[in-house]
């Protein structure tokens, strides 16, 4: 304690004694017995309650004093000890830096209300660093609506930074589980929790940096003021097992003024395609919405709009079928290019074949087209040929089918896809992938032909992996297939049932020889084809060296074939034997 | 080669490549150009810098960040993950934990130092105002009148 401190202390002390020993002098000192019964309140004992009471203010307002002094001081020495501690010899800029990256966590691992408020509610110092960092404010979800004095905390403190806001009613909430009609109650916590953040968000909308929600509710207010500095926006309407919901969103959202907005994620939510939304875009996805007001040429004449689009996803988007069959003059024009274009994903088949001849794909692009299996490769990209032009650039086509496990990575919309196409260029670049539904059959029927066929002329290698016995082809399967690679120079087949018929059909006979420039075959844990094997190779091996297409090398992984098998073999090609299966023809982890 | 001098004198030769690291020396090795000079390292001890130069070694070939990548930090969402191998280097004990973050701060060098907040940001999330005090062994020093509208702040988030 300081001296001043000390000092005051002492003073009140001392008044207080002395108003005591006033009040003891002027007092006749009867002190009850034990025993004796007090009588209630009366003129004789008026005098005990004065001087108690006396005594009380006494000293609560001596406790009031010392407090003045002392909580202070206290506070302070505290505060000093804290500057004691390792944590405090971190300078302010770096205590920012390691709350960012609290505040920046995953808000499934903790509610985005509480971080910065929990920082600051450690220390005096962590306080001032928390305060005066509006960006660990600026990042606020749907728990900041809990009450309108937290959300209004938030855009307080958060000054003028940018904001980013994530918003989402849980459906799988226990509340929201236990009584299912809360879910369409405007007046439920969680709804309430939304609109609290909206309404206080409001005049705050030109500050929007990124706005983010998931199942919106019909009844959701769309944001009608500008947002100049927004640049991300997702909206996701509701799904339910019964399917998802349209919301619909006015054509003057944001007043139309987004200009710095770049990704934009729209899912059973109607924005007009005629909207100034859709201007400047870089990344655009369109899911399950039905546009009845407009056709194809709208969507192609919104992309034009977007002469920098890198990524563009389009599931399950319907048109008005009456303006789609009959476009007006307008709608005739020249397909939009979009030069920038990473990748394009498009679902089902005839929206694809449809959104292809109006728009040019360039060459190094991703294309990914998700198909049934009775879908029709050919008919969906054939029209548009010219205009994918990263279709020309193919070389290679591996089918792998994919495990239970791999198709959840998959994560496109609809029925599980069991199998993955994907073709690439030369140097690697993979172009083209097909995850091919599992509904209706093996994804072989219609596809798999209608694939290689498009591809003939061009496919050098095709690897086929994992097709399990249930997806047998048979020779004459393989037969077709083969018949129209007429450029195959190599073929993989790994955890194949269907190897032996595609050895079978391989084999070069007066009338038949397939694929005539194939020179290598590999084969990856396969087992039981020794006669097969040796029968295919030494008709392609013993063509004479002359022969372009003689098979040269055969490589073998996890493949138990006889010694003798082996021995033979080495009399017609080169043959490798390995271990493990080296050939791995989907490097890419699939997302 | 280049010689490095710490706060306690003592000396270590390492290679360019992994003394350029730090942006500090790197700056300082164009200022000065091919010299046998020692660089005087007056904030780091010679315990602290031997783990900083161990960071710097591992992770001599990768690209250092650029201005771009500096300035988009601003705007992009961080993560706390740390890789496989830093995750085994940062585990040391906080005293040194924050000595090699200051080092980290004072050499210029942005990875490490993003190891270090994101171990210290891992160390904290998830945890209460008291749990965080009790980690870092800091004492409340908010007054009553602090406490009382934090308190109110608090159950504002918690209101359910």
């Amino acid at each position: 304690m300081d001296s001043m401190t000390f000092d005051a202390a002492s003073q009140l002390v001392q008044m207080l004694s002395e108003q005591l020993e006033a009040h003891r002098n002027t007092d006749v000192d009867v002190v009850p017995e034990r025993g004796d019964i007090i009588p209630a309140s009366d003129d004789s004992t008026r005098w005990i309650f004065d001087e108690w009471e006396a005594i009380e203010r006494a000293q609560d307002s001596m406790l009031d004093v010392i407090n003045t002094y002392t909580i202070p001081r206290i506070s302070k020495l505290r505060s000093h000890y804290n500057h004691t501690t390792r944590i405090y010899r971190l300078p302010f800029e770096i205590l920012v830096s390691v709350f960012r990256f609290v505040v920046d966590s995953d808000a499934s691992e903790l509610p985005s209300a509480r971080p910065p408020l929990q920082l600051a509610g450690v220390s005096r110092r962590w306080r001032e660093v928390v305060l005066g960092t509006p960006t660990l404010w600026a990042r606020i979800g749907t728990e900041a609506g809990a009450s309108g004095d937290l959300i209004n905390i938030f855009l307080a403190r958060s000054k003028v930074a940018a904001l980013d806001v994530g918003l989402a009613i849980d459906d799988e909430d226990s509340d929201l589980v236990r009584f299912p009609t809360l879910r369409s109650d405007p007046k439920s916590h969680h709804h309430q929790c939304v609109h609290r953040v909206l309404e206080a968000l409001s005049p705050h909308t030109s500050r929007l940096r990124s706005l983010s929600f998931e199942n919106v509710p019909a009844f959701h207010d769309y944001p009608l003021s500008p947002a100049p500095q927004l640049e991300v926006l997702r909206y996701v309407g509701r799904r339910t097992p019964a399917g998802s919901h349209m919301c619909f969103a006015p054509t003057n959202i944001f007043a139309g003024h987004t200009p710095r907005l770049r990704d934009l994620k729209l899912e059973s939510v109607h924005i007009p395609l005629t909207s100034l939304i859709y201007t400047g875009l870089t990344r655009l996805h369109l899911e399950n919405i039905y546009y009845g007001s407009s056709a194809t040429h709208d969507l192609i004449h919104a992309l034009k709009a977007c002469p920098l689009l890198e990524e563009l996803t389009l599931l399950y988007i319907i048109f008005n079928e009456a303006t789609d069959e009959h476009p007006t003059s307008s709608s005739v024009h020249e397909p939009v290019t979009l030069a920038m274009l990473r990748s394009i994903a498009i679902h089902p088949g005839t929206l694809a074949s449809k959104v292809f001849t109006s728009i040019v794909v360039p060459s190094s692009s991703l294309l990914v087209l998700p198909l049934c299996n009775y879908e029709d490769f050919n008919s969906v990209v054939s029209k548009a040929r010219g205009n994918l032009k990263n279709l020309a650039r193919i070389c290679s086509l591996h089918l792998r089918y994919l495990s239970s496990m791999q198709t959840r990575h998959i994560d496109y919309p609809g029925p599980g896809y069991g199998f993955l196409g994907e073709t690439a260029s030369k140097n690697g670049l993979t172009l083209l992938q097909i995850p091919i539904s599992r509904q209706g059959g093996g994804g072989r029927d219609t596809l798999f032909p209608s694939i290689s066929q498009f591809f003939a002329l061009q496919i050098e290698t095709l690897s086929l992996t994992g097709m399990p016995g249930a997806l047998f082809l048979t020779v004459s399967h393989c037969f077709a297939i083969l018949s129209d690679l007429t450029g195959l120079t190599k073929l993989s087949l790994e955890s194949c049932a269907s190897a032996g018929s595609f050895l079978k059909a391989l084999v070069v006979t007066p009338t038949s020889h397939l694929c005539p420039r194939l020179a290598k075959l590999c084969l990856a844990y396969i087992s039981g084809l020794d006669d097969a094997l040796i029968e295919t190779v030494k008709s392609r091996g013993s063509l004479g060296d002359n022969r372009a297409g003689r098979l040269r090398k055969v490589t073998l992984a996890e493949c138990p074939l006889a010694d003798e098998c082996i021995e033979v073999l080495k009399n017609y090609v080169q043959v490798k034997v390995r271990l493990r299966a080296l050939h791995l023809p989907f490097r890419r982890v699939l997302r | 080669m280049v010689n490095l001098v710490t706060s306690d004198n003592e000396s270590f030769t390492v290679e360019k490549a992994v003394a350029s690291r730090s942006v500090l020396i790197k700056n300082m090795l164009e200022d000065v150009g091919e010299s046998d000079q020692p660089i005087p390292l007056p904030n780091v001890t010679a315990s602290v810098l031997k783990k900083v130069l161990e960071y710097c070694d591992h992770h001599k070939n990768e690209p250092m960040p650029t201005s771009e990548d500096l300035a988009a930090e601003d705007t992009r969402k961080r993560t706390t993950d740390i890789g496989e191998w830093d995750q085994k280097f940062i585990q040391v004990d906080q005293e040194m934990l924050f000595e090699i973050i200051l080092a980290a701060n004072y050499l210029d060098i942005k990875p490490l130092l993003d190891v270090g907040c994101k171990t210290v940001a891992n160390m904290i999330k998830g945890k209460t105002p008291e749990e965080i005090r009790k980690l870092f062994n800091i004492v409340n020093d908010f007054t009553p009148e602090e406490e009382a509208q934090i308190k109110k702040e608090n159950e504002w988030a918690e209101d359910r």
